[in-house]
């Protein structure tokens, strides 16, 4: 009887333990998350250095990236060059198009350099992530003067957004508003990256 | 802490105790009665056929005696004192002793045992029970040789319960399991509970014994709801045998399956694929080809070979330049050859007793499976055993203990699918060289090397599961249930993929490395799942004024699963070694490890209160309140609940004296259920990757960055809530002899999870949110007689089920896509969309008329070069043009009617059983490749469907067109349509078994045996199908790697022992 009695105690116990505490409480521990991620300085940088992709280049494989065929500045876009079909921008054919990989694009590393930004914020040592903090603001303003060129007016964004967000479906930011924001990210930015290139001379 | 916390509690606190209190606890012996005297008699049955190995014990004492083969027993025993008759199967009887003669008439216990119906956290008795619950007892699964699933023997035998498979490969079989359709777009399966522990997934049946399943109980409408955010892919609830007051029993049922190559395609011999081949080139004015010359050449040399060694190329330099030799050997089959008979054993041992304080049963079983592929290491082993045990602690406890091992043992070739495609080189390649080496004509690689020497894939799983209840009687009103539950499974994979080296014909030269020595490798994975469940409910249960009947449960129950998971790949390895190694790289499953080790946990409060009016009205009401660690906690918690009524119209007093209605009773239900799926583990989590090999250079390497894993974490994400209806009527007459159900149902889910595209100002790809809108509806139906002319016992029965679902709001687009398409807005899941064929073109006036009206403009792939005796398809709108516009629904890939009916009799110990199944409107569009359009290209074979069925002038009607090679042509015939989207409904002859029982003269012959049996069974013997091109009508439509293998006919012969 005294096992049972027993039994029953231990059986209580464990009803009460499971009740009073939340036992649903996991964390990922297989994945990087933001819990693991934000946590370090170095990682800021390793987030930070996927910023330095963002320019246009001539590699061709990524349709984004190559600068010859898409981009403001791109030949494609003036009234320069021909190929074998006519080119709608010379010819001043070119329509709205319905998707533009520019925009997407663009809008995806204003959110990653957004992303850094705000997990910057509540981070300790301001001074250790001085340099990725900068390299964020440089390259939004970067990716906001793409922007701009290409649309004009565009939505502002400067921290992420949820998909609830009545920034989802806001109204265009004037331009004006935009550069200004480009501007001040500028001249948070260059100032610490001089000072890390000239403490790494040293 | 606090998991580890719960953990030791569980495991080390609470099992442990119950544990041993179950192994010391015994009866104690009470003292013996004096003045006694000598009672005897006789036991029989309903029938008067006289029970061997009854119990017969006098109350309050140990031991007792059994009856004989005569079923005589003598036992000493006072006068006044208490006998108890026991025996499996039949009710339990105790009687007074009043002289030295008491003959006993023991009665069927079967009518107890069904009134009586296992629901979730409990039991109800089937005359109040008001949800859609179909039981499934011990015996469907009996007399069908070694089944590979339980679900095996269900196949369309229950209504509402829907089962495909997709293979016959030894343990691939894949037995998919759904109840009354789907109820989202995301995957639901039902959720499998066993002895009150749930199972991690459906596909974990398959390592459960059929001979322990005493009974399955689907919960198939808001009866299920009870199990909150698991229930919306209904309930399946599998109790195993426990062992019964009586004498030790000891079964033993053993039998030998012969397993024979069903339907499968035929690939074409030389001389039907040279011909074909040539009638290609024919039509297509292509006859300088040198495929045209190789089929001459085929033909000529029919059973012989060329040695480019020894003569020149009989193409010179206009082809073939890469090979080393021409063989015609009209007996390879590369397909055909590779399947052949096999042979399946199951042995299962059972014992069980008990007294009035404790039962038990212990089992075991092994269970072979061969495999119809002749090449290749191929099998699939399971071993089972399990211990079940009660234990009557004092007159308030009661501890029932179940615990179960599994292990199973399955090898298959690593490269079965690269052996199993429908790529296959045209005939005549032999399948080893002349010594018997691998064999390879240019890239060629024969499969039978690839089955035997490419590697093999061993899977080896073990399982353990431990289920411990104490039940209290604390008093007449009240109950009490406690249950701890532990599952550990352990699965480990080794993969080996080794070099192969192949020959010429004559073994002389090197002709293919395929895979290289650099490209081998060992892949060894391990996973390994912990699940534990405690739980604990009271259940009262009163009458009030004889009338008002009522019973509440209330619990609840904590769960908690724990998922490791590791795995590496070494390659260029050393052959033979049977763990892992290599002197390439080795490399980490790393995709594997992100997504395979986790944890998540249910937490849950339930409750059911049911309510009967004098038995004639009826109602219940339950609930249950889920928390899942899955979700972010402002989304954890949701209550789920369900309610029906029931009105047992044979109770009113107007229908009371109607004899011939024994039952009569409408049901309806309505419910809200969840579901889970869609949801990852850790929802509301960003997640990151590291990647060294994508960064921009700096300099002359790649900087290393961290990166979100491109998808956007979202806070707003909920569960899936289904709404399901049920209406039924439950009838009998004849007092029970005819009996049956109807059963009509509607699910709805109102917020699915689908993919919505959102500005693309959020950065990364959109979480799937709730805004989905998904119904499914139907009805199932099942009657049975049961039916007695002189001796002769016999039955006849049927079910069918019919459900059909629409995703009715998708957040896609509208417009039609021509093939299979999983998803389209206002359709049915898996649903074919085409063009409606319009026949044949017959001649050049109907080619050029057609031409003339649809070519301008078509947007279906039209060839300016069509030709007579290619399709034509109608315009459905009208409008001129034949487009997208003109597709229409071509029907589901996924049956919608699944269907069966049974007949049966029995006479003395002969007995005879048949069940026909099938399914219909089912729709199978396959595509375009080499074995769906015949002689698409000239290098590979065919399959023999076509010929005979091609279109001339005398076939104006055939199926198949005049062959071409002109691709465009191919597609536009081939393209789906209502001709090519191929009708999938099949009856089959599912089983068929003949038994016979052998004769009590007989068996006290032998002495020790109380009961034998045996019988043949066959399975898959005979089916009718519409499907055109040789496949079996249940195979997938885009069958791949292992469900290729064809589906078997099996053979039978079975024993059945009871000692």
């Amino acid at each position: 009887m005294k096992t049972i009695y027993n039994t029953i105690k231990v059986a209580c116990v464990g009803m009460m333990a499971m009740a009073m505490t939340s036992c649903l409480d996991f964390s990922p521990e297989a994945q990087m998350n933001d819990d693991t991620v934000w946590k370090s300085a170095s990682n800021f940088q390793l987030f930070a250095n996927q910023f330095y992709s963002y320019t246009r280049d001539i590699q061709s494989g990524d349709p984004y990236q190559y600068a010859v065929s898409d981009g403001p500045h791109s030949d494609t876009r003036s009234d320069l060059m021909a190929e074998a079909n006519v080119n709608v921008y010379s010819q001043g054919t070119n329509t709205v198009p319905e998707k533009d990989n520019n925009y997407t694009k663009l809008y995806q590393h204003i959110y990653y350099t957004n992303l850094l930004l705000k997990n910057a914020a509540s981070f300790g040592d301001q001074k250790s992530i001085a340099v990725p903090v900068a390299e964020a603001k440089f390259f939004r303003a970067y990716c906001y003067f793409e922007l701009v060129q290409l649309y004009g007016n565009v939505i502002l964004l400067t921290e992420p957004v949820d998909i609830d967000s009545p920034k989802m479906n806001a109204v265009r930011d004037d331009r004006g508003l935009v550069i200004d924001q480009c501007i001040q990210d500028l001249q948070d930015a260059p100032m610490v990256c001089l000072i890390h290139l000239l403490r790494q001379d040293d | 802490m606090k998991q580890q916390f719960i953990k030791v509690c569980m495991l080390s606190g609470l099992a442990m105790p119950l544990f041993s209190a179950s192994l010391l606890a015994a009866g104690n012996p009470n003292p013996i009665v004096a003045q006694q005297q000598q009672v005897q008699g006789t036991v029989v049955d309903k029938t008067g056929e006289p029970l061997i190995g009854v119990t017969v014990q006098v109350v309050g004492q140990q031991g007792g005696t059994v009856t004989d083969l005569d079923g005589h027993y003598s036992i000493k025993a006072a006068k006044g004192a208490q006998l108890k008759f026991s025996y499996i199967g039949f009710t339990e009887q105790v009687l007074k002793v009043a002289g030295p003669q008491l003959n006993v008439t023991m009665e069927d216990d079967n009518q107890t045992l069904q009134e009586v119906v296992v629901v979730g956290y409990g039991v109800q008795k089937k005359e109040s029970l008001t949800g859609a619950v179909t039981v499934v007892d011990s015996k469907a699964f009996q007399e069908k040789g070694g089944l590979s699933s339980p679900l095996q023997a269900l196949q369309g035998q229950v209504p509402g319960v829907m089962i495909t498979r997709s293979s016959s490969a030894p343990g691939d079989e894949s037995w998919n399991l759904n109840l009354r359709g789907s109820s989202s777009m995301n995957s639901t399966e039902p959720l499998v509970v066993i002895d009150g522990v749930a199972a991690n997934s459906v596909s974990e049946m398959r390592l459960l014994n059929h001979d322990d399943i005493e009974s399955i109980n689907f919960l198939k409408d808001g009866s299920a709801a009870i199990y909150g955010s698991r229930a919306a892919g209904g309930v399946v609830l599998i109790t195993t045998k426990k062992g019964k007051e009586g004498k030790l029993q000891v079964n033993y049922s053993g039998s030998a399956t012969l397993r024979t190559v069903g339907l499968m395609p035929e690939l074409c011999n030389i001389d039907q694929w040279a011909d074909g081949v040539q009638q290609a080139l024919r039509n297509d004015n292509n006859t300088s080809n040198v495929w045209y010359t190789y089929a001459e050449l085929a033909k000529k040399y029919k059973g012989g070979y060329i040695d480019l060694e020894k003569t020149t190329n009989p193409f010179g330099n206009a082809g073939f330049t890469d090979v080393k030799d021409f063989v015609f050997d009209d007996n390879a089959d590369w397909l055909g050859s590779l399947f052949g008979s096999t042979w399946s054993t199951n042995h299962s041992l059972s014992l069980a007793g008990g007294n009035d304080k404790s039962s038990y049963r212990i089992s075991g079983s092994f269970l072979y499976d061969g495999s119809t592929l002749q090449y290749g290491t191929n099998n699939n082993k399971r071993y089972n055993i399990r211990w079940n045990y009660s234990n009557k602690l004092n007159k308030i406890f009661t501890l029932e203990s179940s615990i179960a091992f599994s292990r199973q043992e399955q090898v298959a070739p690593t490269l079965v699918g690269s052996a199993l495609t429908t790529s296959m080189p045209m005939p005549g390649l032999p399948l080893t060289t002349q010594d018997g080496q691998a064999y390879a004509w240019g890239t060629w690689g024969s499969p039978v090397a690839k089955l035997q020497q490419g590697g093999d894939n061993k899977l080896s799983v073990r399982g353990l599961s431990i289920s411990e209840t104490l039940k209290a009687k604390i008093t007449d009103w009240l109950d009490g249930n406690v249950n701890v539950g532990y599952n550990t499974n352990e699965a480990r994979r080794r993969k080996v993929q080794n070099a192969i080296t192949y020959y010429n014909y004559t073994g002389t030269a090197q002709t293919l490395q395929d895979p290289t020595q650099e490209k081998s490798y060992f892949q060894q994975t391990s996973s390994r799942t912990d699940f534990y469940s405690i739980s604990g409910f009271l259940n009262a249960h009163k009458t009030f004024a004889k009338l008002h009947n009522t019973s509440l449960t209330l619990g609840a129950q904590y769960e908690l699963k724990d998922m490791e998971n590791f795995g590496a790949n070494y390659t260029d390895i050393l052959e033979g070694l049977d763990v892992i190694n290599g002197n390439g790289t080795l490399t980490l499953t790393s995709d594997d490890i992100r997504k395979y080790n986790y944890r998540n946990a249910i937490m849950s409060y339930f409750g059911r209160f049911n309510y009967d009016f004098d038995s004639k009205y009826l109602l219940e009401f339950n609930g249950r309140y889920d928390g899942s660690s899955k979700f972010l906690p402002q989304n954890r918690w949701a209550f789920f609940w369900g309610t029906s009524i029931g009105w047992r119209i044979n109770q009113e007093n107007f229908l009371k004296d109607v004899k011939w209605i024994s039952n009569l009773k409408l049901r309806a239900s309505y419910a809200e259920m969840g579901s889970q799926s869609g949801i990852d583990n850790y929802d509301g989590y960003q997640f990151y990757n590291l990647n060294t090999t994508s960064g921009a250079y700096v300099g002359s390497d790649r900087l290393t960055t961290i990166t979100t894993n491109g998808k956007f974490a979202s806070t707003t994400r909920q569960w899936e809530r289904i709404k399901n209806y049920n209406i039924a009527l439950d009838f009998g007459f004849f007092n029970g002899a005819l009996s049956g159900t109807v059963e009509g149902f509607l699910k709805k889910n109102d917020n699915m999870l689908v993919a919505i595209t959102y500005p693309a100002i959020l950065g990364d790809a959109a979480p799937t949110a709730n805004s989905g809108k998904f119904k499914d509806w139907g009805f199932e139906g099942s009657i049975n007689y049961n039916g007695k002319i002189g001796e002769v016992q016999y039955h006849v029965g049927g079910n069918i089920t019919f459900a059909r679902n629409e995703l009715t709001d998708y957040g896609g687009t509208s417009v039609l896509k021509s093939g299979y398409t999983s998803t389209q807005q206002g359709y049915s899941l898996n649903s074919i969309f085409g063009l409606r064929y319009g026949g044949k073109i017959q001649n050049e006036e109907m080619l050029k008329a057609y031409l003339a009206k649809y070519y301008p403009n078509n947007g279906i792939g039209m060839p300016s070069n069509l030709r007579v005796g290619d399709n034509m398809y109608c315009d459905e709108n009208g409008d001129g043009v034949l487009d997208y516009r003109d597709y229409i629904y071509l029907g589901s890939d996924t049956p919608e009617i699944s269907y069966s009916f049974n007949a049966g009799a029995s006479w003395k110990g002969i007995d005879f059983n048949i069940v026909f199944q099938g399914s219909a409107n089912r729709f199978v569009y396959r595509g375009i490749d080499a074995w769906t359009v015949p002689f698409r290209s000239l290098y590979t074979n065919s399959t023999t469907s076509s010929i005979g069925n091609t279109w001339s002038e005398t076939n104006p009607n055939a199926y198949y067109n005049p062959y071409t090679t002109d691709a465009n042509i191919v597609s536009y015939n081939y393209q789906a349509n209502s001709l090519t989207a191929q009708d999938g409904r099949y009856i089959r002859l599912k089983n068929i078994t003949v038994g016979y029982n052998l004769p009590t003269s007989v068996l006290k012959k032998l002495g020790f045996v109380n009961a034998a049996r045996i019988y043949f069974t066959g399975e898959d013997l005979w089916e009718s199908t519409k499907i055109t091109d040789g496949w079996d009508p249940e195979a997938k439509r885009n069958a791949s790697d292992v469900s290729r293998y064809p589906f078997t006919r099996n053979f039978t012969f079975g024993l059945n022992l009871t000692f």
